[in-house]
């Protein structure tokens, strides 16, 4: 039953900080993704997990039990890459069989834990194939069963699918999710997209610059984030300067140009400055001048993005706004130079004091 | 200057002219490099077929011929089993002990063979290191001396490839099996070693064509024993034609077709990779096995190859002080021809270097990017390393007499011709090898960009490849001076500094031990410049 | 005017076709993305395009001029690999400047544009940077001002996203979308993400094994693929095996499997043949109870909830059908915020106008669109 903790790990590279005092706990049977642009930390920290990188600070528990003076191969953790390294010189039963075998089981023994995984990921026709014979979802696929045949409940998965087609990526993701439930797995799943981690992942983790920067349910860090990169980070948002100019029992209101904001964040002060987040799927568009304390503003561009159509929308104050509208809602008769008003739900507009270095540095992605 | 270039540029994008300049290298190739030895042996055909009439020459014709094969096979094989440790501790070990082993790795290389042959002969011999705690020889010139000397020299082609290979061999797999609970031994031997096993292959390749060739200093340590470069030599001494043609044919269709045996058949060698011996091999893994091995391998490494090597500096830094020096200062003697011939070695060198680069770029081109369409371009890349699978003495048998057979070129271009085809095959695989790293994409969006066939020449692929291109120039330039075996088959009249130190060692010529021994070392001087260029230009790169 | 006008090209690469007798014209100025799982084509055709690959058979015209023979350097059509391919040895300017000086602009006049290129990125400030010290989305810029620093009127660009983060992809193909337009190019953008394809194209081109499967607007693509294929690869759908049982004028009503009947609008198809009914996931809605549905106006089946996935702006449930078809829906999040839970009974429902028809292909329903 493998839990995992982490308690203020820390790695440097010179004069780079990877990771900066990281605490991180994962349940028995948990999948848990953590997320971040590229060079957060996400990858240094599984690979310190697996053994494959020693941390300079902090421990690692699996079951209460330090490892981190335990190498790789003793470790027992599954690892998948992102370049797949299945063998190439192995046939796909060598490759799979060869944790066991490697850890002194013979081939005969190994047989029946190996058929079975095969049977799970549908490919046990392809057995005596080469791994280059095979595509590349199921390549992977065959990757995760070696990693399970050695015997492993605590699977790292580290970018698995970065390199493969988007429509390959989007159906093995609910595949082999479903295959580490079935088997009670815990699993540590390391990527960068945001749409791949909401869509399977028990809990998410946020990282960037070497730090945790929250964590939660996707649902509650796509509906409710904390921290402003996270609300940018998953999922697209609109940002608005405004200042709270009310207090009322369900929350601040936020005066964005003409518009006058209710909220349900209960923790501003009046006066304060802060940035308002909206996602573009929470906006409504209405055609017309419409009431004084909406925000208002002129249609740029509008595009058909299928499942939504996009609206770019300029404020009367010169902000850009990206509205959208599911398709299956039925068209709105709106064309582009159209006036229109943009309304909201309160608990859709989320306040965030404004950054100490801006913005655009503050949302920067890379 | 630039208006030259641009006229040149606009000539380039004719497919014409392109294809005009890839035809003048292929003929030259063909007409200079490939096709005379060929010609040469038909020519001589007949008289290769006397030897059948005396049975005591073919007898020893075939010993020849039969042990040349059989060294070359058991020092390649002994080759890998230490040069793949030695690899490991210069890539993977303690990186300051792996740096110092790395350089030393590269001197049987640089040095001249003869050089090598003369101080290996004397480390083991009776005024060496040995006999201090002997009193005696330990060992005199014979078979056993051969094979340690075959040893150390082929040794740095090994531990240069694997080095290569696993410098920039991507880790993950050993790490995935490690993750899947492999041991490291475990990892490198069931996963590492098979994914590098066509470096392996090739290193064994490399290996074995340079333990046929070598003609210099087995010459000087061969004593009685005879393969084939030595029974040439002999034979040609001896003025006995139709043996020295015999085996020299022979021995170019059996490297030829022991290459392309190799080649094929290497890759389909099973290595055991389904078997593991858990508790053995974690012992095999622990830092102090480890140790161990790198200290034995090390050992070995110091006492067979390095230190006979080097050898010859005591007797020439004494020689230095004994009077001898001023001797070859004044050009007395001897030193007057010792003189003339390291001035005809540099000179041919210079010609032969500047010629392959020259004549080969466009070859490497050809190879590299493919341009003559999968098949032919395998069947190229094939011919081009025929120079160096076949023995060099033999080429240089054939060559001799194919150009003595048309009589118009004097003994001096012979001899050029001679060390240009055996040096060709190392600038055109440094060359295509590092135009081939360069990605192809890069070309293509230089076109796109507005770039015509020379200026992507120009302004991508020379810059990214002038390393390269230097190192290749070096290699080429030192293994023309170091040559022995073509050299003393081609030359009648005018010798080349290697050949002269044959005849010095071997007594054809009377001189001093002193002597022998500065005349060795200076050339081993001059050639370590060489070296310091070489490892100069690739630290640069790195 | 057409910019681009491939006539039936074939290009094979020895037993392989890569490009199958295709023909496609590009407008001048457009902004045409050639989608498609990877081996089909869609590299090889740009490829072609560039003039770094010769066609077989066929013709290819580059502004009404024969251009099969034409040499790259000569076609105004720079190419734009996924590595961006930005020269190692050269400084960003260095590289931005290379078209230019290639072409014999004086060095001063081609560092002159190379830097107003620069600007207009806004890497001005790394102009004597070397390549690898930018980041990913960085070189993409600098790959870009080197290409239209040459003024050429075409942008091939393939996969140029493809080596970025997910996030900065989504962010930065708008920015793509909108630099085309104003620099007045023409872009043919290669990718096998339909979502990217979808935002940021004029049309698509949706190519399988060297073939182009339907070429269109991306709102006709989306909503009116020409084959099952389209339907799968652009855009979630569902596919449901069905016999057409009755067929009227204005409607045919389908029976599925095991018995559920349904209406559709196409009545292209004759009774008793065998079709594949498919409804986009976004088509299909789910009720907690059948009176909150006016079955008059929409198909309803009974059916479990067998999983959710939270999806950020949308929720997609996984319903076993009282037939056993398994369909998913997916919701936008202004109407249902959180997923509904496992086993819940549920009404689908869909328009009859929702749900597209299309005959059964011979080599079975999984093999047709295997994205492989």
């Amino acid at each position: 039953m493998p839990q995992v903790q982490i308690v203020g790990l820390t790695k440097r590279f010179g004069s780079i900080v990877a990771l900066e005092d990281v605490d991180l706990d994962i349940r028995d049977k948990e999948y848990l993704s953590i997320i971040g642009p590229s060079g957060c930390g996400k990858s240094t920290l599984i690979k310190c997990i697996a053994g494959i990188m020693a941390p300079d600070k902090g421990k690692i528990l699996v079951d209460d039990h330090a490892i981190g003076n335990i190498p790789i191969q003793h470790r027992r953790i599954g690892y998948v890459f992102q370049e797949i390294a299945l063998f190439p010189h192995m046939r796909i039963i060598e490759n799979v069989s060869y944790g066991p075998r490697v850890q002194g089981q013979t081939e005969l023994s190994a047989k029946a834990l190996v058929n079975e995984l095969l049977n799970l990921i549908k490919l046990s026709d392809r057995v005596n194939s080469l791994p280059m014979e095979l595509s590349g979802g199921a390549q992977q696929k065959v990757a995760v069963a070696r990693a399970l045949a050695s015997g492993s409940a605590l699977l790292l998965f580290d970018e698995p699918f970065g390199a493969l087609d988007s429509k390959v990526r989007a159906d093995l993701r609910y595949e082999i999710r479903k295959m580490t439930t079935d088997l009670g797995l815990t699993v540590l799943h390391v990527t960068h997209d945001q749409e791949e981690a909401m869509s399977i992942s028990d809990r998410v983790v946020v990282m960037k610059a070497g730090r945790v920067i929250e964590d939660g349910t996707p649902l509650q860090l796509y509906l409710h984030p904390k921290m402003i990169f996270t609300a940018n980070f998953l999922g697209e948002a609109n940002f608005l300067r405004g200042r709270v100019i009310q207090q009322t029992s369900t929350g601040v209101v936020v005066q964005v140009e003409d518009a006058h904001l209710q909220t349900i964040d209960k923790t501003r002060e009046v006066g304060q400055e802060v940035i308002v987040a909206i996602r573009p799927e929470f906006i409504s568009l209405a055609r017309g001048q419409g009431d004084k304390n909406c925000l208002r503003g002129k249609v740029v561009e509008i595009r058909f993005m299928g499942q939504v159509v996009r609206y770019e929308v300029e404020t009367v104050g010169g902000r850009t706004i990206y509205v959208e509208h599911p398709t299956c809602f039925g068209e709105l008769e709106i064309e582009p130079l159209d006036e229109v008003t943009l309304t909201t739900a309160p608990q859709h507009v989320m306040a965030y004091s404004v950054p100490e270095q801006g913005l655009e540095k503050e949302l920067q992605l890379e | 200057m630039d208006r030259f270039l641009s006229i040149l540029d606009r000539l380039s994008a004719s497919r014409r002219v392109s294809n005009l300049v890839y035809a003048f290298s292929v003929t030259f190739f063909f007409a200079l490099v490939l096709l005379p030895p060929m010609f040469g042996i038909l020519l001589k055909l007949d008289r290769a077929g006397e030897v059948f009439r005396d049975p005591v020459l073919l007898g020893r014709s075939w010993s020849a011929i039969s042990w040349s094969f059989i060294l070359a096979f058991v020092v390649s094989a002994l080759d890998l089993i230490l040069g793949i440790p030695l690899a490991w501790l210069i890539v993977r070990s303690n990186p300051k002990w792996g740096s110092i082993v790395d350089t030393l790795a590269d001197i049987p290389f640089i040095i001249p063979t003869v050089a090598l042959g003369f101080s290996t002969l004397l480390f083991w011999g009776s005024e060496g290191v040995a006999s201090l705690f002997l009193g005696r020889a330990v060992l005199t010139p014979g078979l056993v001396l051969v094979m340690l000397l075959h040893f150390a020299f082929s040794l740095p082609v090994v531990v240069r490839i694997m080095v290569g290979e696993l410098s920039g061999y991507r880790e993950t797999f050993e790490v995935a099996a490690k993750t899947l609970g492999a041991e490291p031994f475990t990892a490198v031997r069931t996963v590492t070693l098979p994914i590098l096993r066509p470096s392996l292959v090739a290193s064994f390749l490399l290996s074995f064509a340079r333990s046929l060739s070598e003609t210099g200093a087995t010459i000087v340590v061969a004593g009685s024993f005879e393969n084939g470069p030595v029974f040439i030599k002999n034979a040609k001494d001896a003025g006995l034609e139709g043996p020295l043609s015999f085996v020299s044919f022979t021995l170019i269709v059996g490297s030829v077709i022991a290459f392309i045996l190799i080649k094929y058949l290497g890759p389909k060698l099973k290595l055991p990779v389904s078997r593991a011996w858990p508790e053995t091999e974690k012992r095999l893994s622990h830092p102090n096995a480890v140790l161990v091995r790198d200290l034995t391998s090390f050992s070995i490494f110091i006492l067979i190859v390095i230190a006979p090597s080097l050898f010859i500096a005591l007797p020439s830094l004494s020689a230095l002080f004994d009077g001898t020096m001023n001797e070859a200062l004044s050009s007395r003697g001897a030193w007057g021809t010792y003189w003339q011939s390291m001035l005809l070695s540099y000179v041919i060198g210079t010609i032969v270097t500047v010629t392959n680069m020259l004549t080969g770029m466009p070859m490497a081109v050809l190879i590299a990017r493919r341009r003559l369409g999968k098949v032919a371009t395998s069947m190229m890349d094939g011919l081009v390393n025929i120079p160096i699978v076949v023995p060099s003495v033999a080429l240089g048998v054939s060559l001799g007499s194919f150009w003595g057979a048309i009589g118009v070129l004097p003994e001096f271009w012979v001899l050029t011709i001679a060390h240009l085809t055996i040096t060709y095959t190392y600038f055109v695989r440094a060359m295509s090898a590092a135009i081939e790293s360069v990605p192809v994409y890069l070309e293509d969006t230089a076109r796109t960009l507005g770039a015509r066939p020379l200026t992507v020449f120009r302004r991508i692929i020379l810059p990214l490849t002038k390393y390269s291109l230097f190192a290749g120039a070096i290699l080429t330039f030192t293994r023309s001076v170091s040559e022995t075996g073509a050299a003393a088959a081609v030359s009648e009249k005018l010798k080349t500094v290697p050949v002269l130190l044959v005849d010095w060692v071997k007594g054809m010529v009377a001189v001093s031990r002193s002597t022998q021994s500065l005349g060795v070392g200076i050339l081993v001087a001059v050639s370590f410049i060489g070296l310091l260029a070489f490892r100069l230009v690739m630290r640069i790169r790195r | 005017m057409p910019s681009i006008k491939l006539v039936d090209i074939v290009k094979r690469f020895g037993a392989i076709t890569a490009i199958n007798r295709l023909s496609m014209e590009i407008a001048d100025k457009e902004y045409v993305c050639l989608l498609g799982p990877t081996g089909s084509g869609k590299t090889t055709l740009l490829r072609l395009i560039a003039g770094l690959a010769i066609p077989d058979e066929g013709e290819l015209y580059i502004d009404d001029k024969p251009a099969n023979r034409m040499p790259a350097e000569e076609r105004g059509a720079v190419y734009v690999p996924q590595q961006y391919a930005l020269f190692p040895h050269l400084t960003v300017l260095e590289n931005v400047a290379f078209g230019p000086l290639a072409r014999e602009v004086s060095e001063k006049e081609a560092l002159r544009t190379a830097r107003e290129m620069l600007e207009m990125m806004r890497l001005g400030h790394r102009a004597d940077s070397k390549p690898e010290e930018l980041s990913g989305g960085m070189q993409q810029r600098v790959a870009l001002a080197r290409g239209l620093a040459t003024k050429a009127k075409l942008l091939l660009l393939d996969e140029p996203l493809g080596a970025l983060d997910a996030r900065l992809r989504v962010e930065l193909r708008y920015k793509l979308r909108r630099l085309a337009e104003e620099s007045g190019v023409t872009t043919i953008h290669v990718t096998h993400d339909q979502a990217e394809a979808t935002a940021v194209s004029d049309r698509i081109a949706v190519l399988r094994e060297g073939r182009i499967r339907q070429y269109a607007t991306p709102f006709h693509v989306y909503m009116r693929p020409q084959s099952l294929f389209v339907a799968h690869f652009v855009g979630g759908a569902n596919f449901l095996q069905a016999v057409v049982a009755k067929r009227h004028l204005e409607e045919s009503v389908l029976e599925l499997h095991q018995g559920p009947k349904i209406t559709v609008r196409d009545t292209s198809y004759l009774a008793a043949e065998e079709v594949v009914v498919v409804i986009r996931e976004d088509h299909v809605n789910i009720a907690e109870s059948a009176d909150k549905v006016d079955s008059g106006s929409y198909n309803t089946i009974e059916g479990e909830i067998q999983s959710s996935r939270f999806l950020g702006s949308f929720v997609s449930h996984q319903i076993r059908l009282i037939n056993g078809d398994m369909v998913t829906s997916k919701t936008p999040a202004q109407r249902l915020e959180k997923p509904m839970p496992v086993g819940k009974k549920v009404i689908v429902y869909f328009k009859p106008s929702d749900a597209l028809v299309y005959s059964y292909p011979a080599i079975g329903l999984s093999r047709e669109l295997r994205v492989l």
